[in-house]
């Protein structure tokens, strides 16, 4: 199997301007890397084929690697070759080389739903798409990638969300449902289609919810998504600059990346708090909030409702680790009977590069996870 | 030929037509003016001299087909003033809000929408026809729609209260809303039955709203009461006239209020420059004695004048919580800087 030779670019070296374009270190590798050494990736999620752990994250056509271990990876085929063509129709400005964010694998009847979003930074005209294989193994004959199109569009100016970073689950009454969202009102879930290629649109079923968000200035420019970051705005003309200096500086709307995981009677809300993609200087964080139910409310550690800021730190040492700075956009899985914390952290130094880290969680008496850093 | 002062009179304590009616919109036709108010499928009065009119009952007998795909059974309800509850069934005819009556290129259009009381679980249609006489052999009422809908927990926005308006080209817009985050506005096909694609939108007029409120909440006094938009172009300029819930000596009451922009895509200001967006709109009548409540208006022009039609709630001591409304038409007063006065004297 040849490993892709792929160009990437790094979101240092752009001064304050967030850059959620590829993210991965130069990948020009050996097949097998040296054990010690972690992969560059970003928004990773996992799923299990047979004997071979698959991980997906952001990439021009979705970057996927494999394992047998979960610490040896090899570069697999992306997903696509580049982005669907359908979707310079829905976003006009989106590059035939722009990459694919946030992908989301899951695994339900004998197929395998791969979520991908489309999107242009600062701004929300952006799209989630999904594509269908019946198998991860690209070595076998079912192997194929098929695109299914579009799940759910946001429209600027229409829509006070995201539509990036979906998450896909069932819940315990076997209904499906897709988790999103990025700044702006914050994470959304949504029925979907029992298909799981739509969402649900009989008005007698359809079920929308925000699930959590955190405080934004109601005044802000509905195109804003709270960081004052959008190229096509004219912030002298909108706001006066303390009011933009506060907005690029403050953690205003900044959650994203949700992920539902069920345990013990609960449903786990994850979620990424602050500012991914500035390398070193990047403050994300994973936070949780847990419900009876699907549709919330999720509340913290301290009964805080996450749809009003609420959140409990699961990654809570940051701040003593030597390696990294900070990290986040994370998935949960059990393997063997062990749940683990998948998610991308920051090298404190160097150019902080985003690599892959699997930590197993600690349940504490209460039922709250948690993960502590070793390095 | 209708002579603007015959509109302005009014007597002490009474609506020039004694009608009960709310959320006005007219037109005229050959001599015939056509009002259309909320109602069980949207009601309609008639006038031959804009004074005295009569009520000709409902414009549509069914409910329009696409509703039953586009909304669930339970849409459909009165306002909860008129005893609408989310609740229960709509019965017999939908109860239609707010339309909104245009002619363009030879056809008029009737935009309309249908709710429940509280909630924003909405969507706005129109209807077309030859003529709006209901002798005329080609009277003949045509369905479209639905052209926006809103979901709660989907949208910031409840999908009533509709106007067109046109941009200097001639490019259409639907602009709407009701308290959540205001009013918007979407550019529409040619044919102004469906958006346009690739959709474009904005929000032309907010008031403060807390950030925590539950989404399925729409809004008070004091979080986000702005509703009943109207577009009105004059002197190449475009003023957006909205109605604004706010609080007076510990009663809820309406107003009408009013910013003006050179663009129909805003930003609308007051006159002291406050963008729409952010809280602004300055005053246009903003009710009186007998009716401390004022609300929903669209702008027509009479005889060379221009008129605000609206809608006024009584409130009075002796009707205690009689919320029925009133249609009342006035003069517009234009100042010397192009502000637009009504008076209910």
């Amino acid at each position: 199997m040849t490993i892709r030779n792929v160009r990437a670019r790094q979101a240092l070296g752009l001064g304050r301007i967030l850059c959620v374009s590829v993210l991965l270190t130069c990948v020009a590798a050996p097949a097998a890397l040296a054990q010690a050494e972690l992969i560059g990736i970003h928004d990773p999620v996992m799923a299990k084929d047979g004997d071979t752990y698959y991980v997906f994250g952001t990439g021009r056509g979705v970057t996927v690697f494999s394992s047998q271990d979960r610490e040896n990876w090899e570069r697999e085929p992306s997903v696509f070759d580049g982005p669907p063509d359908w979707i310079r129709e829905v976003i006009p400005g989106f590059g035939r080389r722009g990459s694919l964010w946030a992908p989301d694998i899951y695994h339900h009847e004998e197929t395998y739903y791969l979520y991908y979003s489309a999107s242009q930074f600062g701004r929300n005209n952006s799209v989630i798409g999904v594509a269908t294989n019946a198998t991860l193994d690209s070595d076998s004959p079912d192997y194929r990638w098929v695109d299914r199109g579009m799940v759910v569009n946001s429209v600027a100016g229409r829509d006070m969300w995201n539509a990036i970073d979906a998450h896909v689950t069932h819940d315990a009454q076997g209904a499906p449902w897709m988790s999103f969202g990025s700044h702006w009102g914050g994470l959304k879930l949504v029925r979907l289609r029992d298909d799981l290629l739509g969402v649900e649109q009989d008005p007698a079923k359809r079920q929308w919810r925000t699930i959590a968000a955190r405080h934004r200035y109601w005044k802000l420019d509905e195109r804003d998504a709270g960081d004052s970051a959008n190229p096509e705005l004219d912030y002298d003309e909108l706001y006066a600059e303390p009011v933009t200096e506060l907005n690029r500086r403050s953690e205003s709307g900044a959650i994203e990346a949700p992920f539902i995981f069920r345990k013990n009677g609960y449903y786990y809300l994850f979620a990424s708090w602050d500012r991914c993609c500035r390398g070193a200087d990047s403050t994300y964080k994973v936070v949780v909030g847990r419900s009876e139910e699907i549709a919330g409310p999720y509340l913290d550690r301290a009964d805080q409702d996450l749809a009003w800021g609420g959140g409990t730190l699961v990654v809570a040492n940051f701040n003593e680790s030597e390696r990294w700075a900070a990290g986040g956009h994370n998935s949960v899985y059990t393997f063997d009977g062990k749940d683990y914390l998948v998610f991308h952290a920051y090298e404190a130094t160097g150019r902080g590069a985003s690599r892959l880290l699997i930590k197993e969680i600690d349940w504490d008496d209460q039922g709250w996870p948690t993960v502590t850093l070793s390095e | 030929m209708l002579v603007a002062a015959t509109l302005a009179v009014h007597a002490g304590g009474a609506s020039a037509q004694g009608v009960g009616g709310r959320d006005p919109s007219l037109i005229l036709q050959d001599g015939q003016w056509h009002m259309y108010c909320t109602g069980p499928g949207v009601q309609e009065f008639v006038s031959d001299d804009g004074t005295e009119y009569r009520a000709i009952g409902s414009v549509f007998d069914d409910a329009p087909e696409w509703l039953a795909t586009a909304l669930p059974p339970t849409a459909g309800q009165a306002p909860r003033s008129e005893g609408g509850s989310p609740d229960t069934q709509a019965g017999g005819a939908v109860h239609i809000w707010s339309p909104h009556v245009a002619r363009h290129d030879g056809t008029y259009y009737l935009f309309y929408s249908v709710s429940s009381p509280g909630g924003n679980e909405s969507a706005i249609g129109v209807a077309t026809n030859k003529t709006l006489k209901r002798d005329d052999d080609d009277y003949q009422w045509t369905h479209h729609g639905p052209i926006v809908t809103s979901i709660p927990g989907r949208d910031m926005y409840n999908a009533v209260d509709p106007c067109l308006a046109f941009d200097d080209d001639g490019a259409p817009m639907l602009v709407f809303g009701s308290f959540w985050s205001g009013v918007k506005q979407v550019r529409l096909h040619e044919d102004l039955t469906r958006v346009s694609r690739p959709e474009q939108w904005r929000t032309l007029a907010r008031r403060h709203r807390y950030w925590k409120l539950d989404e399925a909440y729409a809004g008070d006094w004091m979080n986000g009461a702005v509703e009943g938009p109207f577009v009105y172009g004059k002197d190449g300029r475009r003023y957006l006239f909205a109605t604004w819930k706010v609080s007076d000596r510990g009663r809820d009451r309406c107003a009408i209020v009013v910013g003006r922009s050179d663009d129909v895509r805003g930003p609308y200001r007051d006159r002291i420059g406050r963008d729409m967006r952010v809280g602004g709109g300055s005053n246009v009548v903003g009710g009186a004695a007998d009716w401390p409540s004022v609300g929903h208006c669209c702008v027509f022009t009479a005889g060379g004048r221009d008129m605000l039609a609206f809608h006024a709630i009584r409130n009075s001591v002796d009707n205690g919580n009689d919320q029925r409304a009133e249609l009342i038409v006035r003069p517009i007063e234009w100042d010397a800087s192009g502000w637009p006065t009504v008076s209910l004297e």
